[in-house]
């Protein structure tokens, strides 16, 4: 898991039962100490404070203007070839699962699937499960809008689920104003 | 083949239009799905730019106070540097108060965009769940009034939208009035504006210029070409001496 300095993570074990009450509760990355073993971060909450907590028991959320939420339930669509810091788990292709960590790095899903396993996956390998839309379009897909063909740079999802808003030009575009290259 | 796949790309996009889509309940439950998803788009739409300009505001209300310290402190009453401070203030309120309206605006497009959201789920749960069509009709009239109250509130809404005076003396009035703001003074009279306004006109009436007379009538004065070239000759000679 890559974590660094101003991520938004989420404790989700606690080796201490003084610090179980707070799994569950979402804290910002202040520091990393890679060389202590475990590995281990200080992390800060305005409510509790400062805490030095391992890595291991942290998950990474996603940002607020990412297409996926943190523990959203998505189905991994297809694989990928070798990445610079993650290997595609073909096995894991047509599977469910829900995102339990992000890679601000390259901006890859950690999906952990129903039967426990888990990969590292990006965006356009997966889809989520609550998208109630017509047609879901990915970052860098190219889509025809008033006649032109456009590039969309960002993908974000809509409050209620049944849409996507596309950045495109700079401007955020609703889905249904774009049209699917034949 | 090849040719129509091409002709394709620049067709228009048959994207249905929320507003223009059949008057009709049984049309309106076919195409429940994608009313929803544009409404929904437009609702998420409307709150990031609603964000965005509430930034933007922040960010101007405080440049506006910022500016009325440095009124404060420059205390050089009737000066240009003050009076061009004063003119900065003016239009940092005019964007403030512009981006407000934007923001009431976005709010009430999101509460209207709710409600017919809301209506047209009714439609379709009460059709999923097989009640009497008279409901569901009932429903869509419900619908469609939200949507007529809507337009004609816009549609007002443009029509009594007055655009603010930028002469000069309702510009001095208000500058003036700013002035008494920043500074604690009591408020303006009606007879303070008006001198305000007089004095305007007297600053903005041009002083009268000089009548030159022209060419010819110069040339006239002169009786005989000797004449004139005495007059340069001296005209030099002034110039030399």
């Amino acid at each position: 898991m890559y974590i660094e300095e101003g991520s938004i993570v989420v404790i989700v074990d606690v080796d201490q039962p003084t610090l179980s009450r707070y799994v569950g509760t979402a804290w910002t990355v202040k520091n990393v100490i890679s060389f202590y073993h475990p590995a281990t971060a200080l992390i800060y909450n305005q409510t509790y404070g400062e805490l030095v907590i391992p890595i291991r028991c942290l998950e990474v959320t996603p940002p607020d203007d990412s297409p996926l939420a943190h523990n959203e339930f998505v189905r991994i669509t297809k694989g990928y070839a070798r990445e610079t810091y993650h290997n595609c788990r073909n096995e894991l292709v047509g599977k469910t699962g829900k995102v339990v960590g992000y890679d601000t790095r390259n901006n890859y899903f950690f999906i952990k699937t129903t039967n426990g396993d888990s990969g590292w996956f990006p965006i356009h390998c997966l889809m989520p499960l609550n998208f109630k839309g017509e047609k879901f379009y990915y970052p860098e897909q190219d889509v025809v809008l008033d006649g032109k063909k456009v590039k969309i740079s960002k993908i974000r999802g809509t409050r209620f689920g049944n849409g996507q808003l596309l950045l495109i030009d700079g401007n955020w575009m609703p889905s249904t104003t774009v049209r699917s290259l034949p | 083949m090849f040719l129509k796949r091409i002709t394709n790309w620049f067709k228009k996009p048959e994207v249905p239009i929320l507003f223009e889509m059949p008057v009709d309940e049984e049309e309106i439950y076919k195409k429940s799905k994608i009313i929803l998803q544009q409404l929904d788009e437009y609702i998420t739409t409307s709150e990031i730019e609603s964000e965005n300009y509430s930034i933007q505001l922040d960010g101007i209300l405080a440049e506006q106070d910022t500016i009325s310290l440095k009124l404060k402190e420059l205390n050089k009453p009737n000066s240009w540097h003050e009076r061009n401070l004063l003119l900065k203030l003016d239009r940092l309120m005019v964007h403030g108060n512009n981006l407000r309206q934007r923001l009431e605006l976005f709010s009430q497009n999101i509460k209207v965009y709710l409600n017919l959201m809301s209506k047209v789920e009714d439609i379709r749960v009460m059709r999923l769940n097989g009640l009497e069509t008279d409901r569901i009709q009932n429903i869509w009239l419900e619908f469609q009034n939200s949507l007529e109250t809507y337009k004609e509130k816009i549609a007002t809404e443009a029509v009594t939208e007055t655009k603010e005076s930028v002469t000069s003396s309702v510009t001095e009035e208000r500058l003036l009035k700013l002035r008494h703001q920043v500074f604690g003074l009591p408020e303006v009279e009606k007879e303070d504006l008006e001198s305000v306004g007089e004095l305007e006109k007297q600053l903005r009436t041009p002083p009268p210029l000089p009548v030159r007379p022209s060419l010819e009538k110069v040339l006239d004065s002169f009786e005989t070409d000797e004449d004139l070239l005495d007059d340069n000759w001296n005209a030099v000679k002034q110039f030399e001496g």
